[in-house]
């Protein structure tokens, strides 16, 4: 009897559930953006993008052609000009709408920001106002939108290389930054942010 | 009285048995259901015609996701949907980017007891190629000609992973393509770098079409490779054409350039080897071995055991019964080792894409692109020849580029019943990936 017990018993723990991980799902959970995720690849990812803009913002602030002159000078920073040359695909606003944001709130009037994505927008307003259709606001009125000195440019370069032996596959970043003088075309001041980043994928992926 | 308590007892026993069974069963059953009714739930929500895919995509969950995301993807290009085949794909892409290092599933699958089929599907180098292909067209299509040149390079940078030397960069289409994009972006320099690489790859080809044409009609064509095995225990995997014969021609009073520019057959078979067959090829000798270990011990056995009949010997007798004992446990590990190679595969994918190039006409307007595709009669199944017309699935300008995508072979539905749920060591990630999907396809609608 006991050892029917016994058989009775074993067969029973087969009725006990796998190990299931985390059954009940995930809760949603912040992540620190700075810091690397728990997946990613070898790319640029969201802690580069705050990592380079951050270094662009301290130097460009640091750099007397942008925050030493008595009239502040006038800067289209977005996306136009910033070429993706790399082998992954990206969106460039997330890296020039963050180095903009930051520039406009670190600078404090000393640098001053025209959104020329706005131009439409602005026309519009504008059109309103002279056209008697609302008043002229606070700020009174200019004869034309306003120009600028300085406009980014730059481009993302990556380079791919493998050992096929050993499945490493490493991949080299870099981001340029540069504002030019929209008048005379000179590049007054460049940055360069660079990271090379290696991995393999387990054997069963090579 | 003591035997009919004895024989209760084994009914008791026999009923408790049965009863524990089939609560194995029903448990197993109920949670199999459960899912599977969550994701007819959430495939309702869907497009129509897109509902099957989604519907195995949610229930496969991670193992699957990449193919299925593919399948998704591909399906909704050419029914139209192109917002939800760009995020299909983007969520393919990253997975397909990501570095699996210390995963458990793929640590699973070189285990000698376990199919190589247990990893999370990634897809061999020209599927992962063809995914960031499509991706590449759906940016081509919004004009975000960098991003698209991005995706074609990262296609041939895919391609080239091959193992053999020989065979790296020959996908000159995507370098084709890049540098078609790199031009449309006003960045002649790096189009022409490109182009020489497209060039150097497959200049046959390349030079019988412009540098630069301002209309760019890419077309695939056919039915791509399948995967198949080969070997004793099907450790190897081979890659075999279901080309059906399918050609496509310009209306006859067309005079543009149309070319064959990329054969997939040929992509997936010039792979070379892969780092994963020494590791099944290590479980078939280790198959192998074990049956033959059992055959030569059950014939000593036998002949041990033969032998102790006639001397009557105790000793030969128990020695003849461990032999047999020993063939059993060898013959039980070799039915449980597993060396069988992965044949899944993106089954969508076509055997050629061609492209067409042309000028913009000077009038502005946009030139009507239309092809004719025929397939050769089969014998037995298919009597005569079948001509059919082929439009893009889309025609869209930007700038001073115009790109043009279509298919000859329509949407394929997914039928795979019964679906395969592989929960085991992925749950947490399911649940992860089930959330990613209502949030990514919460509204997907026609564009």
């Amino acid at each position: 009897m006991y050892r029917v017990c016994a058989f009775l018993a074993v067969l029973m723990s087969g009725c006990v559930s796998p190990q299931v991980q985390n059954s009940g799902g995930m809760a949603v959970r912040d992540i620190d953006p700075g810091i690397r995720g728990p997946v990613g690849g070898v790319g640029i990812e969201g802690q580069d993008i705050i990592s380079m803009t951050d270094q662009m913002m301290r130097d460009i602030l640091g750099n007397s052609f942008f925050s030493g002159n008595a009239v502040a000078p006038r800067v289209i920073i977005d996306g136009e000009f910033f070429v993706n040359d790399s082998g992954q695909a990206i969106n460039k606003n997330m890296i020039t709408e963050r180095l903009r944001a930051n520039l406009n709130r670190a600078s404090n009037g000393r640098m001053l920001f025209v959104g020329r994505n706005y131009a439409r927008m602005v026309e519009e307003e504008r059109s309103l106002k002279r056209e008697g259709v609302t008043d002229v606001g606070t700020t009174g009125l200019t004869r034309a939108q306003a120009g600028v000195d300085y406009r980014l440019g730059g481009r993302i370069t990556s380079l791919d290389s493998r050992d096929t032996r050993t499945g490493m596959i490493q991949r080299h970043t870099q981001i340029l930054f540069e504002m030019v003088d929209v008048e005379n075309g000179l590049i007054i001041w460049s940055g360069l942010y660079e990271f090379a980043r290696a991995g393999a994928d387990d054997v069963v992926y090579r | 009285m003591y035997v009919a308590r004895d024989i209760l007892q084994r009914c008791v026993l026999a009923v408790a048995c049965a009863a524990s069974i089939l609560g194995c069963a029903a448990t197993g059953g109920s949670r199999n259901t459960v899912l599977e009714a969550a994701a007819v739930d959430f495939a309702a929500g869907q497009p129509e015609p897109l509902r099957p895919h989604f519907k195995v995509l949610y229930a496969e969950g991670e193992w699957n996701a990449v193919l299925n995301l593919n399948l998704l993807g591909h399906a909704a290009m050419k029914s139209g949907q192109f917002a939800l085949a760009e995020r299909a794909f983007d969520l393919a892409l990253y997975r397909i980017e990501s570095i699996y290092a210390d995963d458990p599933n793929a640590k699973r699958a070189k285990s000698k007891f376990v199919e190589e089929k247990v990893k999370d599907f990634k897809g061999e180098p020209y599927e992962r190629a063809m995914a960031y292909y499509y991706r590449g067209l759906l940016y081509l299509r919004e004009g975000d000609f960098q991003n698209a040149r991005a995706m074609f390079l990262s296609a041939e940078r895919h391609d080239s992973m091959s193992e053999s030397e020989e065979f790296q960069s020959d996908f000159g289409l995507m370098n084709y393509l890049a540098a078609w994009a790199s031009f449309c972006d006003n960045d002649a320099d790096r189009g022409r770098e490109l182009l020489d690489r497209a060039y150097a790859a497959q200049g046959t080809i390349f030079h019988a079409l412009p540098q630069a044409p301002s209309l760019l009609a890419i077309t695939d064509v056919g039915m791509g490779p399948a995967k198949s095995t080969q070997g004793k225990y099907g450790e190897q995997l081979v890659f075999v054409p279901r080309a059906d014969g399918t050609t496509l021609a310009a209306p006859d009073d067309e005079v543009a350039i149309l070319v064959p520019a990329a054969d997939i057959n040929f992509q997936a078979s010039t792979r070379g080897g892969r780092a994963i067959d020494f590791i099944l090829d290590g479980k078939a000798n280790f198959k192998q071995g074990a049956e033959t270990a059992s055959d030569v011990l059950i014939a000593a056995s036998l002949a041990t055991s033969m032998s102790a009949l006639n001397t009557g010997d105790r000793g030969t007798a128990e020695a003849g019964g461990y032999m047999a004992l020993a063939s059993i446990g060898l013959g039980l590990l070799a039915s449980v080792t597993t060396p069988a190679a992965d044949t899944r595969y993106w089954w969508s994918l076509p055997a050629e894409v061609y492209l067409m190039a042309d000028s913009i006409p000077e009038d502005g307007s946009s030139p009507v692109v239309a092809f004719v595709a025929t397939k050769p009669p089969i014998e037995g199944q298919v009597p005569r020849a079948q001509s059919w017309s082929v439009t893009p699935a889309f025609q869209v300008r930007h700038g001073g580029c115009e790109v043009a995508w279509g298919s000859t072979h329509r949407v394929s539905s997914d039928d795979r019943t019964p679906i395969t749920q592989h929960e085991k060591l992925r749950s947490e990630r399911n649940a992860l990936l089930r959330h990613e999907l209502e949030t990514a396809f919460l509204s997907s609608s026609p564009q």
